[in-house]
């Protein structure tokens, strides 16, 4: 079957999932007309809000991006930020005193409840390991207590929200894993949306990136610019590099 | 449809000519499922549906008797819900959501199973479409909207809506494709 078939039979589920409900065009027609005998007004833009952008008229594009195999480097870094930040979450529940950084990448035992195992990261992103000790909620965790923000007086909203932001990036990461672009657009704009501020925005900026690209996005480009600008150094930044191939397009 | 019963409220509707073929009565019946399914397709939340079908035919009741009917009903009408569309989604601030696919009824079988996997897949991937290739390819797709007249409606170039739509039909392959490979794969 050709793409284009195939296209189309999925179009055709799709489009008879959407029919009124029944009995829908009488009940509505009914207020219509209650909310014209009351006089209502409804007030529309008088020109389009969607304003047409200028960006693909003979610009150097980025975009088209393939992104079509998942790199292990973005996901290993990841799993290590996961294991730091679930040890972080786990830390607040028990009143031990938390090891330093380097105890915790070599322990074993340490990343119990973190969704993915430490081991699976490879050695050169241990630096990324420090990162979250040093910025982000996870800083709670660093080894020397600092007087305003002791750890004992990190809320259970905190905890709780750290909970599911893992569990929100966890579910996008597999995504990652299994080519699921359109779920890892999803989750990484839902994880956008319930934690801008996040602990793992950084990743989940580039996973964005990631996902406009393969889904070829016009704003991808900008995306991908904007993320290799702001987080030049980050690990993140070779897996943007390498979906996002520079290309050429004519509009 | 029913006729609704003679009352005050019917009397404003006579405001434009109410029996004639270019009433609003008229008007409502033969667009009401296009903007119904064009604002769903355009991501407007299920619970807000209703209310947005209605606020697309008060503005049509209004502007109806100034309108030239020398020009297509149908691409004026979806130009005001593309319009309404817009309005709701700048209310809601945020890109518009995953629309629920309704099914009628559980499906049962590997082919309505295929079917309701395959609608869900086409309404996440609207969702990923940014909203100027959305409106175009709804447009397309939806109401086998000809280019020109697209365009038209939009207030856009013709050359800019074959880009769009050229643009979103091969990210809907695309993705279309990847999700049958995968299916195959993972079955």
């Amino acid at each position: 079957m050709s793409r284009r078939d195939l296209a189309s039979r999925y179009w055709e589920a799709y489009e008879s999932s959407l029919a009124p409900p029944p009995g829908s065009a009488a009940r509505n027609l009914a207020a219509v007309q209650r909310r014209i005998r009351a006089g209502e007004e409804v007030e529309l833009a008088s020109r389009s809000v969607a304003t047409p952008r200028r960006a693909a008229a003979g610009v150097l594009w980025w975009g088209k991006a393939v992104a079509a195999s998942v790199g292990l480097g973005v996901t290993a870094v990841l799993s290590v930020k996961l294991t730091v930040m679930g040890w972080a979450v786990l830390t607040h529940e028990t009143p031990a005193p938390p090891p330093s950084v380097e105890e915790r990448a070599s322990s074993s035992s340490a990343p119990r409840s973190a969704p993915v195992a430490a081991s699976e990261a490879p050695a050169p992103s241990s630096p990324a390991i420090a990162e979250p000790s040093t910025s982000g909620p996870a800083s709670a965790s660093s080894p020397r207590p600092r007087p305003p923000a002791p750890r004992a007086e990190l809320p259970a909203s905190t905890t709780d929200a750290l909970r599911a932001e893992l569990a929100l990036m966890d579910r996008a990461r597999a995504a990652l894993e299994r080519d699921d672009v359109l779920a890892l657009w999803q989750l990484a704009s839902e994880h956008e949306r319930r934690f801008p501020a996040g602990a793992l925005r950084e990743e989940r900026q580039a996973w964005l990136v990631v996902a406009a690209c393969a889904l070829g996005r016009s704003d991808a480009p900008q995306r991908a610019a904007r993320f290799l600008r702001e987080h030049a150094g980050s690990a993140q930044a070779p897996r943007v590099r390498q979906t996002c191939v520079p290309t050429r397009t004519i509009e | 449809m029913a006729r609704p019963p003679e009352t005050a409220t019917a009397a404003h509707l006579r405001l434009v000519d109410d029996e004639g073929p270019s009433s609003f009565r008229c008007v409502y019946a033969e667009h009401y499922d296009a903007v119904w399914r064009t604002l769903r397709a355009l991501g407007v939340p299920e619970a807000q549906l209703d209310d947005a079908t209605q606020d697309v035919f008060l503005v049509v009741h209004r502007r109806l008797p100034t309108f030239d009917h020398a020009a297509p009903v149908r691409s004026w009408i979806l130009g005001i819900a593309r319009k309404v569309a817009l309005k709701v989604h700048e209310r809601r601030r945020r890109p518009p959501p995953r629309i629920a696919v309704v099914e009628p009824e559980a499906p049962s079988g590997e082919d309505q199973v295929a079917r309701r996997d395959a609608a869900a897949i086409v309404a996440r991937f609207l969702d990923t479409l940014e909203p100027q290739q959305r409106e175009v390819f709804v447009l397309a797709q939806l109401e086998d909207m000809p280019v020109p007249e697209i365009a038209a409606t939009l207030g856009i170039k013709l050359n800019t809506a074959y880009s769009r739509l050229r643009l979103a039909r091969r990210r809907f392959d695309r993705v279309v494709a990847r999700h049958a490979a995968r299916r195959r794969r993972h079955p």
